[in-house]
């Protein structure tokens, strides 16, 4: 083997020049050498992930915010709360199945099923766009996806980075995920952030999961009775897009533009003017003007559908993994519209249970720990405040989800009590093994047929939910105990449509059973023919009405049940006829009106 | 019900169609039938009502009907009818008929379902829990058809088979393909049919049992309903031979006078009581519900509407256009073998490659160029050493046939028997499937990136990185459509194989097959046909549904981008040119990259393309200078044999008792025609463990000629041999390389349930004695503790805290022995207790039932235990930093609660037993919560005080420490050792409780066993200096905000194992002396999301990486041998390569000392120099400076003498 050759210096001046001589020429010679043996490599990178950037606040006026993954309802009033606090906010379209394939393509091999419905909703929709002719710089520019983030315990608290895998692998490299933290709030890694919590907008995203809430719950009431096939949705539509333009035009609360006295005062005093703005703001978003007139129209116009509450139907409360038991599509087989052609009449759950359950998790969690950080008055001091904080925060969403139920017709459920469901739940779950479904669901099985809320309870489990599955497991002792429940998990795999529809059926064909024995039971004790009943009902326009609240009847169940036994009591002149709410002067802003219809 | 005068119940299932009419007064059943529809549902369904209207005048003005069945809902409205589901359907009837029924089976053509009936004491009405399979063929009676298909017993014949007193074997009813696979062997070995059968209903009945009741017990008295039930005497029996074993373990009282036959049957007219219980329904709803609107809307639908459905529902044909298909044949047409002539009257030089396949044998031969010179293919025989000895002799006969003489210089094997043919032939490689496949791409074709391979029985796709294979997936746990599957269905449709593709390009519209199961897809063709679907539409469907298959069921990738840009389709399918077109339009259009397109390449030679790698192998070997040790093509000629596989051969030198192979080879006859040795040894790493010459003078269960070799085929080394001294060396052996590859999965496995016998913690006993009341309830604390026995399951993160608990009992007073841990996980410890199970998530949870049960029923029987105690571990102690949590996954930390239910839902078992179960929820990143939980759980049951609590929970803390210095200890000696000896070690990327052998199916064993060191994520060494050497930098840089956090690579960081994992990774990916084998569960929710990360972090590294992704109950035997041997094949070509890089790093270093030396020399002389001049100049400053030259050697001889 030949070495280079050895070239003198063209000056020498130390003995440290010849020391960096020699490394230099060792240095060349050994890369030679190296080369010259197949040992010389690139050095090893190794992994590092993809960076994140930011979506900062002067990107506003540019950047879409996508959003998306609840019911159409939520979903179209967070976009008009997020617009009248001046964003630009596209909401997607309720995932499907091709979403579903797209989602299995991109992603990690073995995810659960919310998973690759949600994300390869987002990459549909970014492949749309680039369709349409935008290009993926474009679409990478202009567009940011928010989503919940979460530290664990399941792997939805992991969604982020596989929405970060997935959109890099379908070519969108550099596409914004960002996180909605559930317990942080909005992050950005410089900057200030893009989306920032306002007053404004956090009581607009309040009101309008709350408005959504209560919504949905009112239209699955009305519609399986609906008079006339149809109706319903038809004015639902109406109203939501009347909501949806109300909330988004709505006129902000600004302490300066108040013409009070106490209001003037304080706008000029700087040091006050924040506070009493912030207040304000709260106070007009929930006890407002605009808030109640929109309320008002919503609740007429819902009452102007026509019901028939003597068809016997089951009832089936649907509960599940937060996901399934929300989406409006292929990720749950369409399981409400399917529950509603087989005969059924269902009660949906709200998203207001899951904040309050984050509520009442940090509250018991926090009450475990007592004592465990230092004794004395002052730790039992601060103990007690904080559990005051948690208690306070339950009681004002409770209590402004009854406002709204009342406001909206006072038929829709109330939120349940969730020191009651951990109650339910304890002998079974432990409710501090986390991740909200576990114990809930089990809790919420036992809870709706112990208080004869519901025919049935159909648990909607997507494959792969891991807390979900488990309390599956422990259902089946529930079951055992709870003799007369009707409970059935059906697992949402994103395919076997007719499968899962054929399982419902089958339980759907007990819950009829018990709901016509209990309705045929209800009608005897009456000693009235039907026909009479029927008769009598169609003299009184105002049993008709969605909102003539018809009187709970202690372990009756079934719509049709109470309804009859109130009749007949009408007829016997036993019972006083409910209170219907009172039609209201209708809204005057006709720009809405128009805008909205 | 004033004009109704009939009520009709239709029951159109899979294939049968029944019908009942019950007249409307007298509500008895006045007219019945029940036929096989042939596929054929609405034309059987209008047949029936064609003669129902002739026989009893029936018309819309006098009857209702209701319609039940898988085909009823379609036809409901059709006719008028109301449908009814099924099992409300069967309940009604069951209620009605026969009201004493607490459970029903009811096996249907596609369809299991159980209904169990739970009465209410209060309201006395009978509650239903139903089930039903899901999407799996497995347990129904479409098993049943697919298997009697293959053994053709008669259907007279199959209704009287009989299952008591019949011979059972192992089949799996988990799936219909598989049962075949399992039947197929035993087949060949001659058992016959009805015993084939009889096992079959054998497994049919576990299958339900175990998994369709969902942890129900299925209480006398039991009907049994559905096709098989009702006409198969077998599987009546075995229902009644299993069921009463399930009472017999849950204490279900029998009535007396009562026996299992009476308890569990078949009632009368057990074909109807769906149809019936559709009457019923209909008896309950008004009388406008189901009015019967005659025939002719169905009759339309037969001959019209049917065949809009099918235009609706069916995708475009294999080809857009006739253009498109033109250019796809040019493009792909097989390029046909043209065998090259040879030289007449000379000797030909060539390689003999075997591959030995399930259902084909392929050979070739190549010249010592490489050249395919013949090639030879053949379907299997059933068995391999006759299909071998035939494919020689035709490749020898080939080149006879050419007037030349064939000289083998080399012969390879491969394919499943490649280790027989090797020991058989003398063979010179045997090489895995993989690596064979592999090398023939190679060979062929530049940087192959996937190798998919379609053949008869098998599924392979073959990832390569830099050629090496990456991973690769094997259709093991579902069989999921393949070559044969393409084949049968061809031949059952009357099409000759070689007409498939013509036949299926010529369909212009085609049905769209679910992909996966493959008995489904049977029954998919069914209804295709039923739909009107043509023969060659059907082959088009097919052919198209293929590459689903291969890529998103077997491989589950669906990007293929992810994979690499050149595809290499091999294997014998590959000839099927409609195959091929699907598979190439499918990677094209699921092919993501931006910007490039793949290339799809049909191997020319894809038939043989694994035996090309063989011969490729031998000739590899040949010109490294091996020289064959190939017994002789005379020698194969004469080869004779007889292969034994029955009860005689049977192992059991360990608890599974598994079933041998014994292969006797006449060997004299061999040696004697051509002088060689009949068998040779091999160098050490090549001695196949499967196979191995048993010695001879051994007095065998199977007799033995002395002149007869004996090979043994069995599943592990000690079963390679008969007698048990021979076995023990065997064992011997293995303990040696054992201990010096320590297997760190098993050592932790092994060493964590040990007793730590801390000091006590206890508070002190009373002095002299206890006179008050406290003194005394310390006494009898104490005493109790001393006595209390503690049962606790040998599962998932008892993996991990064993060592606590241990710490914290016994620093306590509870004596070490009294702690008592379930069994190791086994099959039959799973088979026993996981009936009770309710839900299916991933193995590991699905355990933790099976190891309480074995608690209760093994150890407590045995002597008597206080307390199970089953934590729910809710969050981990860590070592790692910067975490966002230490969670545990949800599943594992509420299996406790799970077990808890299943063994309280009928009647709580534990307080029968006489034991408290205790699952406290327990936080170990926590520790004053930690002791608070165990004082709340403990405090009764040991008498304890807070302080003591307290005490011992640190004492559980510090044990636990303990355990993990010492074991970190001792990996890391052997980590520095394998340094030092540049040898290669295995990280294990998987939860600790993986350490499992029941969960690892003791995979890393094969690789201890083949010289790897085997090291887990949790018993890897954390010393400050390794950390500095592979992290410290990084930190310095900012990159990390320390060596053990892993923000730099993963973000979502609250999984406690996940995490770890991913750490391991990290370290893994720079230790030059460790190679990353990454395993987990299927349906693991923590591992999912992390998969792409964890190999990012390896592969980026360059270092290999392996998986065992998705592992379950089965243990995959075929694929973790297949995997075991690529592995390391690959890692052995990696350690040389790593050898051949130190030597020569090792060579240049002394070059470089040598030359160092040389340029110092001359460097300081020139510098010496360059001083005497500067002096010199000093000196003569303005005069002239003579000039001296200095001889530089001399220079340097000095300066090296100094």
């Amino acid at each position: 083997m030949s070495h280079a050759p050895t070239m003198f210096p063209a000056r020498v001046t130390s003995r440290a020049d010849i020391e960096a001589e020699i490394s230099r020429r060792l240095g060349a010679e050994r890369a030679r050498l190296e080369g010259e043996a197949g040992l010389r490599t690139r050095p090893v990178e190794h992994f590092k992930r993809p960076a994140e950037l930011p979506f900062t606040a002067d990107q506003r006026d540019r950047v879409t915010i996508l959003i998306g993954g609840l019911t159409w309802k939520h979903d179209a009033l967070i976009r008009a709360a997020m617009q009248s606090a001046g964003y630009r906010v596209e909401v997607m379209p309720i995932p499907d199945v091709p979403a579903f394939q797209i989602g299995k393509e991109y992603g990690n091999n073995g995810q659960c099923n919310p998973t690759y419905f949600m994300v390869g909703h987002l990459i549909q929709f970014l492949q749309n766009l680039e369709r349409q002719g935008m290009s993926r710089k474009d679409i990478i520019d202009r567009y940011v996806f928010f989503t919940a983030g979460s530290c664990g315990p399941c792997r939805f608290g992991m969604y982020e980075a596989e929405y970060r895998l997935a959109v890099q692998n379908a070519g969108f490299d550099g596409f914004r995920i960002l996180l909605f933290q559930q317990t942080d709030g909005v992050k950005s890694a410089t900057g200030e952030p893009g989306l920032k919590f306002t007053v404004d907008f956090g009581m607009g995203a309040f009101a309008g999961l709350n408005f959504g809430d209560v919504l949905n719950d009112v239209t699955y009431q009305i519609r399986p009775f609906e008079a006339q096939a149809g109706e319903t949705d038809r004015v639902v539509d109406e109203c939501m897009a009347y909501l949806g333009s109300r909330m988004r035009e709505r006129e902000m609360y600004d302490l300066r533009k108040s013409t009070s006295f106490i209001g003037s005062r304080m706008a000029k005093k700087p040091k006050l003017e924040g506070i009493f703005n912030t207040l304000g703001k709260v106070h007009d978003h929930l006890y407002g003007r605009q808030t109640d007139e929109t309320l008002r129209h919503l609740r007429d116009r819902l009452a102007t559908i026509e019901v028939d509450r003597l068809r016997v139907k089951p009832i089936v409360k649907v509960t599940g993994e937060f996901w399934a038991q929300t989406t409006e599509g292929d990720g749950n087989f369409h399981m409400f519209s399917f529950l509603e052609r087989e005969g059924a009449q269902v009660i949906v759950e709200p998203i207001g249970t899951w904040a309050l359950y984050m509520l009442w998790l940090a509250k018991a969690t926090h009450a475990s720990k007592k004592g465990l950080n230092g004794q004395g008055w002052k730790h039992e001091l601060q103990h007690r405040l904080k559990q005051g904080y948690f208690a306070l925060g339950r009681r004002f969403y409770a209590h402004q989800y009854r406002r709204v139920v009342r406001a909206l017709g006072d038929i829709a459920h109330p939120l349940i009590s969730l020191e009651e469901l951990a109650t339910l739940a304890s002998p079974y779950y432990n409710v501090f093994a986390r991740g909200g479904e576990g114990h809930m669901e089990v809790a919420k099985n036992i809870y709706y047929t112990t208080h004869k809320k519901c025919h049935m309870v159909l648990s909607l489990k997507p494959f792969g939910c891991m807390p979900s599955s488990q309390s599956d497991g422990v259902q089946s002792a529930v079951m055992s105990h709870f003799k007369d429940m009707i409970f059935l998990p059906i697992e949402t795999s994103g395919e076997g449509e007719v499968n899962a529809h054929s399982r419902v059926q089958m339980a759907l064909g007990e819950a009829k059973i018990k709901a016509k024995a209990e309705f045929q039971q209800a009608l005897e004790s009456t000693g009235k023919r039907l026909d009479d009943v029927r008769a009598f009902v169609a003299d009184h326009p105002v049993l008709r009405n969605p909102f003539y609240k018809v009187p709970h009847r202690h372990g009756i169940t079934g719509t049709a049940a109470t309804f009859v036994l109130h009749v007949s009591d009408l007829m016997d002149g036993k019972a006083r006829w409910a209170a219907t709410p009172k039609k209201t002067a209708p809204v005057t802003d006709k720009a809405i009106l128009k805008q909205a219809s | 019900m004033a004009n109704t005068q009939y009520l009709v119940g239709l029951d159109v299932g899979s294939t049968t169609v029944k019908a009942v009419a019950i007249d409307a007064t007298t509500d008895e059943m006045v007219w019945s039938d029940y036929q096989r529809h042939e596929t054929k549902q609405p034309e059987k369904t209008l047949e029936f009502l064609q003669r129902l209207e002739a026989d009893l005048q029936i018309g819309p003005d006098n009857c209702r009907m209701f319609i039940t069945g898988s085909g009823g809902n379609t036809l409901a409205p059709r006719i008028g009818a109301k449908f009814v589901q099924e099992v409300t359907a069967v309940s009604l009837a069951v209620e009605k008929l026969h009201p004493e029924v607490n459970s029903v089976i009811e096996l249907g053509g596609q369809d299991a379902k159980i209904i169990v009936f739970k009465e209410d004491s209060d309201t006395g009405r009978k509650k239903k829990i139903p089930s039903m399979n899901d999407k799996c063929a497995g347990g129904t009676g479409a098993v049943i058809d697919k298997i009697n298909a293959k053994l053709k017993i008669p259907v007279e014949e199959l209704g009287r088979q009989r299952y008591d007193g019949i011979k059972l074997h192992k089949v799996a009813g988990k799936c219909g393909v598989f049962a075949e696979t399992d039947i197929n062997g035993l087949q060949k070995e001659g058992t016959p049919p009805d015993e084939l059968m009889a096992s079959l209903f054998d497994a049919i009945v576990l299958q339900n049992l175990t998994v369709l009741t969902r942890g129900n017990t299925l209480r006398p008295h039991v009907l049994l309903l559905g096709g098989p039930n009702t006409f198969i005497d077998g599987m009546r029996e075995a229902w009644q031979a299993n069921i009463p074993k399930v009472w017999k373990e849950r204490g279900i009282e029998v009535p007396q006078g009562e026996t299992p036959q009476t308890l569990i049957k078949t009632p009368k007219n057990a074909q109807y009581f769906a149809a019936l219980g559709a009457v019923e329904f209909g008896k309950a709803e008004d009388d406008t519900v189901g009015r019967y609107l005659g025939m002719t809307d169905l009759e339309h639908y037969i001959t019209v509407g049917r065949l809009e459905e099918k235009a609706a529902s069916g995708g475009r044909g294999l080809s857009a256009s006739v253009d498109e298909l033109a250019t796809f044949k040019e493009q792909y047409k097989p390029k046909r073998f043209v065998a090259p002539p040879l030289p007449a009257g000379a000797s030909v030089q060539g390689f003999i490659g075997v591959d030995g396949g399930s259902t084909s044998t392929k050979a070739v031969l190549l010249s010592p160029d490489g050249d395919v010179l013949r090639k030879v293919y053949q379907l299997s025989k059933g068995n391999p050493i006759q299909d071998a000895i035939d494919m020689f002799t035709s490749l020898r006969s080939q080149v006879e046939e050419a007037g030349s003489t064939l000289e083998v210089l080399g012969v390879g094997t491969t394919g499943y028997a490649k280790d027989i043919l090797r020991d058989v032939l003398q063979a010179d490689a045997a090489l895995v499937e993989t690596v064979a496949h592999t090398e023939s791409a190679i060979k062929f074709y530049n940087d192959p990136h996937v190798i998919v391979d379609v053949g008869g029985q098998d599924i392979k796709l073959i990832v390569l990185t830099d050629g090496r294979v990456k991973d690769f997936r094997l259709n093991t746990q579902c069989s999921a459509g393949n070559g044969y599957f393409l084949q049968s269905t061809a031949d059952s449709l009357g099409i000759p194989l070689t007409e498939y593709a013509d036949r299926a390009f010529a369909a212009d519209a085609m049905p769209i097959f679910g992909y996966g199961c493959a008995v489904f897809m049977q029954s998919d063709i069914v209804n295709f046909q039923r739909q009107g679907w043509a023969p060659e539409e059907i082959l088009a469907g097919l052919a198209a549904v293929l590459p689903k298959n291969i890529f998103l069921y077997v491989a589950s990738i669906p990007n293929l981008a992810k994979l690499g840009t050149r595809f290499i389709l091999q294997g014998g399918t590959q000839h099927n040119l409609a195959a091929v077109k699907s598979q190439v339009d499918f990677i094209r259009s699921n092919f993501r990259g931006a910007s490039v397109q793949p290339e799809i390449i049909v191997h020319e030679h894809c038939g043989e393309s694994g035996a090309i790698g063989a011969a490729v192998e031998a000739l590899r070997l040949w010109k490294n200078g091996h020289r064959t040790t190939f017994i002789g093509l005379n020698a194969v000629e004469k080869i004779s044999y007889r292969t034994t596989r029955n009860e005689a051969t049977r192992c059991y030198f360990c608890k599974n008792n598994c079933l041998r192979t014994f292969i006797d080879i006449k060997m004299n006859t061999v040696a004697a025609l051509d002088g060689s040795a009949a068998i040779v040894d091999k160098p050490a790493d090549e001695t196949p463990k499967a196979v191995a010459a048993a010695p001879l003078k051994f007095v065998s269960k199977v007799p033995k000629a002395d002149d007869e070799q004996r090979l043994i085929i069995s599943t592990c080394e000690k079963g390679s041999v008969e007698d048990v001294e021979a076995m023990r060396t065997i064992k011997a052996g293995l303990d040696s390389k054992k201990k010096s590859h320590p297997n760190f999965v098993d050592i932790a496995a092994r060493e964590v349930w040990r007793t730590r016998s801390p000091e006590s913690v206890a508070d002190p006993l009373p002095k002299p004695r206890a006179w008050d009341r406290a003194g005394r309830a310390r006494l009898d604390a104490m005493t109790r503790r001393g006595a209390l026995r503690i049962g606790m399951p040998r599962v998932l993160n008892m993996y991990t805290y064993a060592p606590f608990f241990s710490g914290y009992f016994e620093s306590l007073g509870v004596l070490g022995g009294n702690l008592v841990y379930s069994d190791f996980t086994t099959n039959e410890l799973y088979r026993e207790g996981a009936g009770r199970g309710a839900i299916d998530p991933c193995f590991p949870a699905k355990i933790g039932i099976a190891h309480v049960h074995n608690l209760l029923v093994a150890k407590h029987a045995k002597k008597k235990l206080d307390y199970i105690f089953f934590p729910m571990v809710d969050t981990l102690h860590t070592e790692l930093t910067h975490l966002q949590g230490s969670n545990a996954c949800p599943t594992v930390t509420v299996t406790p609660e799970t077990a808890k239910a299943a063994f309280t839902k009928e009647g709580d078992i534990f307080t029968e037993q006489g034991l408290v179960y205790l699952n406290p929820i327990l936080n170990f990143d926590d520790l004053p919560l930690l002791k608070r939980q165990m004082f709340q759980t403990w405090a009764g049951a040991l008498g304890l005080s807070e302080d003591e609590n307290a005490r011992a929970t640190e004492t559980g803390l510090r044990e636990l420490a303990a355990y993990e210095a010492d074991i970190r200890r001792r990996a890391r000696e052997v980590l520095d050792e394998l340094e030092r000896e540049n040898r290669i070690g295995i990280v294990l990327l998987a939860r600790p409780y993986h350490h499992d052998p029941g969960l690892n199916h003791e995979i890393l064993d094969e690789f201890q066993k083949l010289g790897y060191p085997v090291f887990t994520q949790s018993t890897l060494p954390l010393d400050d200096d390794l950390l500095e050497r592979f992290f410290g930098d990084e930190v310095r840089d900012g990159v990390i905000p320390g060596p053990k956090a892993i923000t730099d690579v993963w973000k979502n960081c609250y999984s406690a194992n996940t995490n770890l994992k991913v750490w391991a990774a990290k370290l893994t990916a720079r230790h030059p002396n460790l190679v990353a084998l990454e395993m987990s569960s299927f349906k693991c929710g923590h591992d999912a999301p992390i998969y792409s990360v964890i190999e990012s972090i390896i592969e980026k590294s360059g270092t290999p990486y392996f998986s065992f992704k998705d592992i379950d109950e089965n243990k995959p035997t075929g694929s973790i041998k297949i995997r075991v041997e690529t592995m390391h094949y690959f890692l052995k070509r990696y350690t040389e390569d790593k050898q051949r890089k130190k030597d020569a790093a090792a060579a240049i270093d002394v070059e470089l000392a040598a030359y160092e030396q040389r340029l110092r020399a001359e460097l300081l002389q020139a510098e010496e120099f360059a001083e005497v001049s500067a002096r010199g100049r000093e000196t003569f400053k303005g005069r002239m400076l003579p000039l001296i030259p200095v001889p530089a050697q001399s220079a340097c001889e000095s300066i090296a003498a100094d």
